[in-house]
């Protein structure tokens, strides 16, 4: 089995603040590993720096083999590797077929064209809406995005980072902010992604990653705390207790 | 509107009107008014290149307005003293200007936010400074006089104030044309993205260095385009295109007819010239009003004239409260 | 344009001493010890604006355009109080009193809607202190005219004193000697004092100096009119040694924000280093090359920047 993610030593220090401490991490190809973790563990900064929004004080990272350290985020885009955020981060100012437009372009030479208008891009305009389909959001693929629900902005937060078809999809706490039935549907569509992709998942709710994945990793502190599989987590008594500790 | 796949016959009309006045204007208004309206075609021209930057990509760069007055001085230059003809001294004057703008964009990008637009201003006020000192070349604080007229080589003769117009008429529309076509092509979508969502843009895999830095020299090619022009229709130029006072007088026509939007530059480039000129013909205080129109132009309509057009529309659609979750932050922190 | 360098008609005699530091002799050492002087003299001058508006910029975020517009007002204000009383001290306070009043008075009504960092506001500050900017300096048109003015110094900062082999102007003694009063004041002030202690920590962060019960609002105002303050005095001193005209704000105003930028926003120390680097600069660049003086300003600053885009001191 081919490894699809590998970090060694990561460490990642603000100032005095060590928010990452030593993490070494192998995620296999197809993979799904979730990421859990009390409140500043340092889980979405350990995204950050695999996707080169942050760069590591010590340590490497590769994906897919390759060594991508010192490699800028849009490069490691271009190797395959998507992002979801927390907080959502769409284009608010454009539509929804826009932000998706965008989001493909990212990955295609046609970005740098300044004379020929986007409307005539029509494979573009075409994989937008087959993947509105896909979500039941076609009837909103002209609305601004900011007038869009919390919801149907979290579902268009995963579009963005589909579209690319990533090799490996990192996704950060993608149920956040939903209500049940939302997050049932998020839910549903993550575990029918194609199988070959890689995912790590942050999630808060213990349920959802215990659903969406196979494997877990514990961070507590900038560190690993526990790794195993989903049985063995569950049993863990010091899992369970960091939790409680930080309620 | 930004959204719309393509453009419907109703994108194109207001601008046939447009077009229409434009055309018709010479015959019906004095020499005076037609004058004006060149000098408004000329600097509209600027203050959509600066829209590019302000409006569309999110760039603070004030001192955009320095590098029309290179293009400017450049034609002026060649204009009167190599007698250089109009085919070379435009594209001169543009390649200098995209040059000049190249090397300072180097130094600007290194920057963002409050830095990007003090570093903006002192990028401007160097060129001013060199313009207004390197005497032996520029004229210094006298200026470049007597230049001619483009001699095109066809029987179109410019000396006429109403040929000129339709000269730069011309230009003009070449100009828009162009601008609408980058702004609908997808480097420039790519930079509404990287005006809204910089940080998403480089996870989705672009070089936002580049886009920038690209999208600057594009902006100040039309600069430069424009300084020259200017310089055939003054027949003279002096330092003071390339002042503060100038670089923010484009960056208000930027933002009173509406940054981010098409025929915002346009209307702010009609109204900045025209109340400078009528309302000095009334009162020698004329620049209070200027003075005025920044201020209420700063607190009350920084969305411009448009902005508070589509803002009254929307009331009377009753539209829902924009739903936007994230605070822009700088990233930085765990 | 300032008068800062005339290039005498005859060549000097040998043996010779050169006279009255400032202008060109063939004297190497006393033409770059001149240069030199004249440099850091003018650069005090700069710590004027730079100070103020270093921390204007630390404490509020804050791009004000109008920052030479009060250098320019103070400049005519000190002039016609010390025509009217003869007193070149009171001139200097009744400038900076005046300027202050106004820094005051602008800050809530213009400023204080657009102080948080949301994107945007920067260009809505440049334009609405661009506004201001115009306004005083049309009434100052209005009520001086067109014509520059030069304030007469009192009669023992007139002339050059003699240290050893060079004389230096007093009048530029003078203004060394009292920006280096205003920078231990103002260092003394924010470093030591209790107001200086909140200003400090509402420029680290504002928010949590909000939160820990900081009148962050009244700080701002206070910092502003600090540095409309300063400007008033610049303009005083400035009027007396390099004479006061329209535009005058404008020119001074970008080597003012060089200053901040150079020496990191915020930073006190930095905005000095700063002044006296671009004042010896700018001069040097002036009396070397005076065709392309404005890039010798501009060289120290795009490398500095290359280098630490914070600026010298700033905070990363």
């Amino acid at each position: 089995m081919a490894v699809a993610l590998e970090c060694y030593g990561l460490t990642k220090r603000f100032g005095g603040l060590e928010a990452i401490k030593d993490v070494t991490l192998k995620v296999e190809e197809g993979e799904r590993r979730a990421i859990i973790g009390p409140n500043g563990a340092g889980k979405t900064t350990l995204f950050r720096l695999i996707s080169g929004e942050f760069s590591p004080t010590a340590g490497w990272i590769r994906l897919l083999g390759k060594d991508v350290t010192e490699l800028k985020a849009q490069e490691r885009t271009q190797l395959g590797l998507g992002r979801t955020f927390q907080i959502t981060s769409l284009f608010p100012t454009l539509t929804v077929t826009e932000n998706l437009l965008l989001a493909q372009l990212g990955l295609q030479k046609s970005k740098y064209s300044i004379l020929k208008p986007l409307g005539l891009y029509r494979k573009l305009y075409m994989n937008a809406e087959e993947m509105l389909v896909k979500m039941g959001l076609a009837d909103k693929q002209d609305e601004t995005v900011k007038y869009l629900s919390h919801g149907d902005q979290r579902q268009i937060e995963i579009a963005m980072a589909l579209i690319g078809n990533p090799k490996v999809l990192l996704l950060d706490e993608p149920a956040a902010g939903l209500s049940p039935a939302e997050s049932k549907l998020i839910t549903k569509m993550i575990k029918e992604l194609d199988s070959r992709i890689t995912i790590l998942v942050i999630e808060h709710d213990m349920d959802i990653a215990f659903e969406l994945s196979s494997s877990i990793t514990v961070l507590n502190f900038g560190k690993i705390f526990a790794e195993g599989v989903q049985g063995e987590i569950k049993k863990n008594k010091g899992v369970q207790e960091i939790y409680l500790g930080a309620e | 509107m930004p959204g719309k796949m393509g453009k419907g016959k109703w994108f194109w009309a207001p601008w046939a009107v447009v077009l229409a006045i434009a055309l018709l204007l010479p015959t019906v208004a004095s020499e005076y008014i037609t004058i004006l309206a060149t000098r408004a075609l000329v600097f509209a021209i600027v203050a959509f290149s600066l829209n590019i930057l302000i409006g569309y990509t999110g760039l603070g760069h004030i001192g955009h307005g320095a590098f029309f007055a290179i293009g400017g001085y450049t034609t002026a230059i060649l204009a009167t003293r190599l007698h250089v003809p109009f085919a070379v001294a435009l594209p001169a004057s543009i390649v200098l200007t995209m040059v000049a703008s190249g090397v300072a964009a180097l130094l600007l990008l290194r920057a963002t936010g409050l830095f990007f637009l003090i570093i903006s201003l002192a990028i401007a006020m160097c060129i001013w400074g060199l313009i207004y000192r390197w005497v032996s070349i520029t004229g210094g604080d006298n200026g470049i006089r007597g230049i001619p007229r483009p001699d095109l080589g066809i029987p179109w003769d410019l000396a006429g104030t109403n040929d000129f117009y339709y000269f730069i008429l011309l230009f003009f529309v070449i100009c828009l044309i162009l601008m609408v076509l980058i702004i609908q092509s997808p480097y420039g979508k790519t930079l509404m993205g990287m005006r809204d969502d910089e940080n998403r843009m480089r996870v989705l895999g672009y070089n936002v260095w580049l886009h920038k830095y690209l999208a600057i020299i594009i902006a100040s090619a039309f600069a430069g385009l424009a300084g020259s022009l200017y310089a055939y229709s003054n027949a003279f130029i002096a330092p003071n295109i390339a002042d503060l006072g100038t670089c923010m007088d484009f960056v208000l026509m930027v933002i009173i007819g509406g940054p981010g939007t098409l025929p915002g530059a346009l209307i702010g480039s009609i109204i900045i010239v025209f109340l400078k000129e009528l309302v000095s013909v009334y009162t020698a205080r004329w620049v209070i009003f200027l003075g005025i129109a920044y201020i209420i132009t700063g607190l009350y309509a920084p969305e411009g004239i448009t902005g508070l057009w589509r803002s009254y529309s929307q009331k009377k659609s009753a539209r829902p409260k924009p739903n936007v979750v994230k605070e822009k932050t700088d990233g930085r922190g765990p | 344009m300032p008068p800062l360098l005339q290039k005498p008609k005859r060549h000097k005699a040998e043996g010779e001493v050169c006279q009255a530091v400032g202008t060109q002799c063939e004297d190497d050492m006393n033409f770059w010890v001149s240069q030199l002087f004249n440099g850091i003299s003018y650069g005090a001058l700069l710590f004027l604006l730079a100070g103020g508006l270093t921390l204007i910029f630390g404490a509020m975020n804050i791009v004000n355009v109008a920052h030479g517009s009060f250098y320019l007002i103070g400049g005519y204000i000190g002039f016609e109080v010390i025509r009217l009383t003869g007193n070149f001290y009171v001139g200097i306070l009744a400038a900076g009193i005046f300027v202050g009043i106004l820094g005051l008075f602008i800050e809530p009504v213009f400023l204080r809607k657009m102080e948080g960092k949301e994107p945007g506001n920067d260009l809505k500050q440049m334009l609405v202190t661009m506004g201001i900017a115009v306004l005083i300096q049309d009434s100052c048109l209005l009520i001086w005219g067109g014509d520059p003015y030069m304030i007469q110094t009192p009669g023992y900062l007139k002339g050059a004193a003699q240290i050893g082999p060079f004389f230096f102007p007093r009048i530029r003694l003078f203004i060394i000697a009292y920006a280096m009063l205003i920078f231990l004041c103002v260092w003394w002030f924010y470093g030591r004092t209790s107001i200086g202690a909140k200003l400090r920590a509402t420029v680290d962060n504002d928010e949590m100096a909000s939160g820990l019960g900081i009148n962050v609002d009244r700080i701002r105002r206070g910092v502003f009119a600090l540095g409309a303050v300063l400007c008033g005095f610049g303009g005083v001193i400035g009027c007396s040694f390099m004479g006061i005209a329209l535009g005058i704000e404008f020119e001074i105003l970008p080597l003012a924000f060089v200053i901040v930028i150079l020496g990191g926003t915020g930073s006190l120390t930095g905005a000095l280093v700063g002044s006296f680097l671009v004042g010896i600069t700018d001069n040097l660049g002036k009396a070397l090359f005076p065709e392309l003086s404005y890039f010798t300003l501009f060289a120290p600053l795009a490398i500095i920047l290359a280098f630490k885009p914070t600026g010298l001191f700033g905070r990363g």
